[in-house]
């Protein structure tokens, strides 16, 4: 399946300088974990990171930097760094991309779900994340339709089984979503799958009466 | 940036460009034989950047210090896991840099997220190996970029160097976020170009 729904530039570059908070470079790391597309350019930002650091101005280190530098040295260095360990649940590994896993570190149905409705329920995933922004994984069932809302900020939702649907179009697993203030929608899950999303937003949804 | 207008150490260097060492010879010897000299080397050219990059993107002077060493000494340990056929020596020294500086200001460890890791990771979609040809490659996006006009090369260098989202760094240049995403992309399609570029 080839993702079609893609972060900006901006969203990149932000993502490769290190400019968001971190929900947001979770979903942002996700989304590039599933989009090679995305993923070539986030690391062509990161080459031009090297070289914009090599234009960068030095600041003198302290005397004595570099000999306290060597006497910290460990020798040998290791080899290799130790493997991730994965989680070994394959409805986890198959829905939930690694960087997302190795923040969770368990099987997404050991997960706190939170029932918000007989078809929706949430698990928050804010409690591993700095203040600032929260995060949150999404299940929907077929057909669900949620209020319209506004938002208060951003908000970014990568969709990752099923289908996300909208006055945008339809989104599918790898597909990003950007939300900003004035951007109204009434998303619904997709009537054949449902759907899974993670979001990650630093604002809240404004509710609002009619969609655009 | 400085309000005085005095030399910011976040202002590029473009006329007078330093003679490039060539990183990745250093950093396979660091690799396979632990040279100490190597690492010094490394050492003296990339500390004082780092902590420029670190102090630029808010650190205090102490704490800027700390992640120099910390980045070099990571360089050290982490050696063996850079691959020369995916990754330039200086994009991976700055992924490295850039994860120090943002886990310290934030306080915060958290686990591997970011490209350099991404690019040492299994993927759940694989992309073909891209062989980044590091010394044509480097040298191509540095002449670009001392090309770039100016107000693209302020907002490049704003994100690079502050490490801020685009909607804070509109706030912060005083621009509507519109034309800061409309710099991005004249910018990126510049510098894209010259990453394309065959050797």
């Amino acid at each position: 399946m080839t993702v079609r729904s893609h972060p900006g530039d901006e969203l990149l570059l932000s993502y490769a300088t290190g400019g968001f908070p971190f929900p947001f470079e979770v979903v942002l790391a996700c989304h590039l974990a599933l989009c090679s597309q995305c993923r070539m350019t986030a690391s062509d930002l990161e080459t031009l990171g090297g070289t914009m650091l090599e234009f960068l101005e030095d600041t003198p280190v302290q005397d004595g930097a570099l000999e306290a530098a060597l006497a910290c040295l460990t020798e040998p260095a290791p080899a290799a760094l130790p493997p991730a360990v994965d989680v070994d649940d394959p409805e986890t590994v198959r829905l939930l991309p690694a960087p997302l896993r190795a923040l969770i570190g368990r099987p997404m149905r050991e997960l706190e779900w939170i029932d918000r409705g007989p078809d929706l329920s949430v698990a928050e995933l804010s409690s591993m994340a700095e203040s600032g922004a929260v995060m949150r994984l999404l299940r929907a069932r077929p057909g669900v339709v949620l209020p319209p809302h506004d938002h208060g900020g951003t908000e970014l939702t990568l969709v990752l089984a099923g289908g996300l649907v909208d006055e945008t179009g339809v989104l599918h697993r790898g597909d990003l979503q950007t939300m900003g203030p004035g951007d109204r929608h009434r998303p619904a899950a997709e009537q054949k799958d449902g759907c899974i999303v993670l979001y990650a937003t630093d604002g809240e949804l404004i509710p609002v009466s009619e969609s655009p | 940036m400085t309000e005085s207008g005095a030399p910011s150490p976040c202002e590029p260097e473009s006329e007078r460009r330093k003679r490039r060492r060539s990183l990745t010879p250093l950093l396979l010897a660091v690799a396979r034989d632990g040279n100490r000299a190597a690492f010094s080397t490394l050492f003296a050219y990339y500390a004082p950047k780092v902590k420029s990059l670190a102090l630029c993107m808010g650190a205090d002077a102490a704490t800027a210090e700390e992640v120099a060493q910390e980045t070099l000494l990571t360089v050290w340990r982490r050696a063996a896991t850079f691959d020369p056929a995916r990754a330039a020596a200086s994009t991976w020294i700055y992924a490295i840099a850039r994860n120090g500086i943002i886990d310290r200001l934030r306080r915060q460890s958290r686990p591997a997220l970011r490209p350099e890791d991404l690019v040492h990771q299994a993927q759940d979609d694989p992309s073909p190996d891209r062989r980044i040809d590091d010394e044509r490659t480097a040298s191509r996006l540095r002449a670009e970029l001392a090309n770039l006009p100016a107000e693209q090369a302020e907002v490049l260098r704003t994100f690079y160097f502050e490490g801020k989202s685009h909607g804070r760094i509109a706030e912060e240049l005083d621009l509507p976020l519109g034309t800061v995403k409309s710099r991005i992309r004249l910018a990126l399609s510049r510098l894209r170009a010259a990453l394309r570029e065959a050797p």
